[in-house]
């Protein structure tokens, strides 16, 4: 009876251990986690797009949502966890293995994202030219996603 | 220990193109563009040789990392076959193009030999340079004048055996490489033909977007339908209007994706085409890059191989 109970309680413990890693550490889980979170920055931008071509929001509306990719920017460097690169998963993920060949660098061009899309909420909230919100936006794309994905993402298919 | 040397050759062309991304620095892009910039008083040739030179992507190639001197080459290429270093194109009398003539000048490009003769290495993509208009030739020689010259000397490439002979090069020449200036199909329109000559000739697109057969040459029946084992392993978009490429984006959508790199989810591009936006479509006039999309709308259709 104790050693039953005593198996069970470690068996429970184990469980309650193993049961955050194993999510943690599921690559499909953490990917799919990731490419919406990417998905969800894109549209953000889809925000800032639509107020240059079409006229559509405010420029205020863009600054928010150049806010809030900045923000959110912080998040990136735990959504690639060791194990999830291309080459490791039998998943389709763009994740170049230099991701964690220089983390460092990775780090600090997720930075680099959080900075450029801070710029460009300030350009949006002191013009509101969609010509010059468009050119800002173009240069989030060059010196937050461009800086990042020439050397960390693969070629887009 | 030819025949076996040749398909490795023929891949050449696919994979050196490859490790430009890695080894790229954003430093290096803000001097090239600001000392593309700085040429402010052109004159019209010159500036005309500008926007073939950014068309042509040469800065990408010719300007090494990290703060490197405008076009005084010493880029490391890396490839299975070895090392590749870009020679330096400034118009400095020994360590660059100096001396050359117009004419020494126009039969690099076009015929991918050196002054002296020697052919080049296909790392140089003179395969697709070959369509190269006598003006934009002229032009883009009137641009390259108005350069700083740098005396950095050019860095042999290190090749591992027998790579490095280049008499090698010559039957690869024989079997693939077809001299002539480009010819628009008499079916396109005016615009789809300058975007023929964009895309084909001076962006030089299918150096990657182009799959290689088993001998490492050019694949036209597949022409711009990508493949999952391009350059360094890696994988390179079909830009073909199948389903499987650029179907569900329109001329727009394709303009402004080589305009800004925003795709039109808004996901942005990823690998060497990163640095292909930044060092030339990105800074191409709206009209070219209207025209490489409607060129690109006009291709065959291929679905992923």
């Amino acid at each position: 009876m104790r050693c039953t109970k005593s198996l069970f309680t470690l068996l429970a413990a184990g469980l309650l251990i193993a049961a955050p890693l194993a999510a943690q550490a599921d690559p499909a889980e953490i990917i799919d986690e990731r490419q919406e979170f990417m998905k969800g920055l894109g549209q953000q931008l889809g925000v800032a797009r639509s107020y240059v071509q079409d006229g559509e929001g405010t420029a205020a509306d863009v600054a928010e949502a150049a806010r809030t990719i900045a923000e959110r920017a912080g998040e990136i460097v735990a959504l690639f966890p060791e194990g999830t690169g291309m080459h490791e998963v039998d998943i389709e993920t763009g994740a170049r293995p230099e991701i964690w060949e220089d983390p460092d660098d990775f780090a600090a061009k997720a930075e680099g994202l959080s900075e450029a899309a801070t710029s460009f909420a300030e350009l949006a909230e002191s013009t509101e030219d969609p010509a010059e919100i468009g050119a800002g936006m173009a240069a989030l794309g060059r010196d937050g996603c461009g800086a990042c994905h020439r050397t960390y993402r693969e070629e887009l298919d | 220990m030819l025949l076996r040397a040749l398909p490795a050759f023929l891949g050449l062309a696919l994979l050196v193109t490859a490790a430009q991304a890695q080894e790229e620095q954003d430093q290096e892009e803000q001097t090239q563009e600001e000392q593309a910039e700085a040429t402010a008083d052109l004159s019209p040739a010159e500036e005309r040789g500008r926007q073939v030179f950014l068309a042509a992507s040469c800065a990408g190639c010719h300007t090494a990392p990290d703060e490197g001197t405008f076009l005084a080459g010493g880029r490391a290429i890396s490839s299975p076959f070895g090392t590749f270093y870009s020679p330096n194109i400034t118009p400095h009398p020994e360590a660059g193009l100096g001396n050359w003539s117009e004419a020494e000048f126009a039969r690099a490009l076009r015929e991918g030999r050196m002054p002296g003769g020697s052919a080049y290495y296909p790392a140089f993509p003179y395969t697709s340079y070959t369509g190269m208009s006598d003006a934009d030739v002229s032009d883009l020689w009137a641009y390259i004048q108005t350069i700083e010259p740098s005396d950095q000397a050019n860095r042999e490439h290190d090749l591992s055996f027998p790579f490095g002979f280049r008499f090698l090069l010559e039957p690869w020449r024989l079997l693939f490489f077809e001299e002539g200036r480009f010819e628009p199909d008499p079916a396109l329109s005016e615009e789809e033909a300058r975007g023929a000559y964009l895309v084909e000739v001076l962006g030089h697109c299918g150096e990657c977007h182009t799959p290689r057969n088993r001998l490492g040459a050019q694949e036209q029946d597949r022409a711009f339908g990508g493949t999952a084992t391009g350059p360094d392993g890696r994988r390179v978009a079909n830009i073909t209007p199948h389903e499987d490429g650029l179907a569900d984006w329109s001329a727009g959508d394709i303009a402004y994706y080589l305009e800004t790199g925003f795709t039109p989810e808004f996901d942005y591009a990823g690998g060497a085409m990163v640095e292909v936006i930044e060092t030339s479509t990105s800074q191409l006039s709206d009209a070219d890059r209207q025209a490489m999309a409607a060129y690109l709308k006009r291709l065959a259709p291929l679905p992923r191989e």
